[in-house]
């Protein structure tokens, strides 16, 4: 395989692992704002934001095996897992390993989320606010085609598209239809240890 | 359903790869398109500087200014090719 077309590829994949991504983030958002109808009923929304989490994953690995085993960035594994320590535009790769390893903390935390307990996966998973901004700052910062027509078009796409479903989030307020329930109780459980 | 979308959703993502690094690859700088324009550039270049010497020697100065800035372009260009965009 000639070192273009690994290049090709890793860029490629890096363009269709951040609109998977944003894919997922948006499916998350959405499953927690309970959104459904009668033909999209809310599995298919947490089924497909599941599934294409562990897609992104797999593009990621495609993303990152190409970048390492291309000949002319001659990064080595250890730039691919050890922020910042590539010599080949250090920050920004430092960036995407980042990203890359707050995803594989969310998706084996949920993978193992029955062992864990719900709060703690939930403040883990949280971390995907983090690691999608980092993802998108890497593909701005490293890209080769970052500043393209085309690339410029999908970050600017994806960016919206988060936007726009964090947007409706902080609007939305609390969707927990027990979210008074579960309140009261609790004030009341706290009024009690009070006494 | 669920199975559906998901299969779908995998085969565009494959496509996808496809897709954007034939893209990437014709627009990278200094390949393709932005090549054969630097190349142009040259040739047009060559042009102008044979026209103004073969045309007036008093012009030959401005010749030479011409060929330059086509040279200049050529090369900044090649630079792109030999690996320095990535």
């Amino acid at each position: 395989m000639s070192n273009s077309v690994l290049w090709y590829t890793t860029r490629g994949a890096g363009a269709v692992t951040l609109i998977l991504l944003t894919a997922v983030v948006v499916l998350g958002v959405l499953s927690a704002l309970r959104v459904q109808s009668e033909s999209w009923p809310r599995f298919l929304t947490t089924g497909l934001h599941r599934n294409l989490a562990l897609m992104t994953l797999v593009f990621l690995a495609l993303h990152i095996v190409t970048a390492v085993v291309d000949p002319f960035t001659n990064l080595g594994w250890a730039a691919a897992v050890i922020p910042f320590s590539s010599y080949y535009r250090t920050f920004w790769l430092g960036l995407g390993v980042i990203s890359f390893e707050l995803l594989v903390a969310i998706v084996v935390t949920s993978l193992v989320r029955g062992m864990l307990g719900h709060r703690a996966w939930r403040a883990i998973h949280w971390l995907t606010y983090a690691a999608w901004p980092i993802g998108v700052v890497h593909g701005l910062g490293t890209g080769t085609d970052a500043w393209s027509a085309w690339m410029l078009a999908i970050t600017a796409a994806c960016v919206a598209a988060v936007g726009m479903a964090v947007a409706l989030r902080l609007n939305a307020g609390s969707t927990d239809p027990l979210a008074a329930a579960r309140g009261a109780f609790r004030s009341d459980v706290d009024r009690r240890e009070a006494r | 359903m669920l199975e559906r979308i998901t299969v779908g959703a995998s085969i565009a993502a494959v496509a996808g790869v496809g897709v954007f690094a034939a893209v990437s690859a014709a627009t990278i700088p200094g390949t393709s398109a932005a090549a054969s324009a630097a190349s142009t550039s040259t040739g047009s270049a060559d042009n102008s500087t044979s026209t103004s010497n073969s045309s007036t020697s008093t012009s030959s100065a401005a010749g030479t200014i011409q060929s330059n800035s086509g040279v200049s372009s050529s090369s900044s260009s090649g630079v792109a090719v030999s690996g320095g965009s990535r």
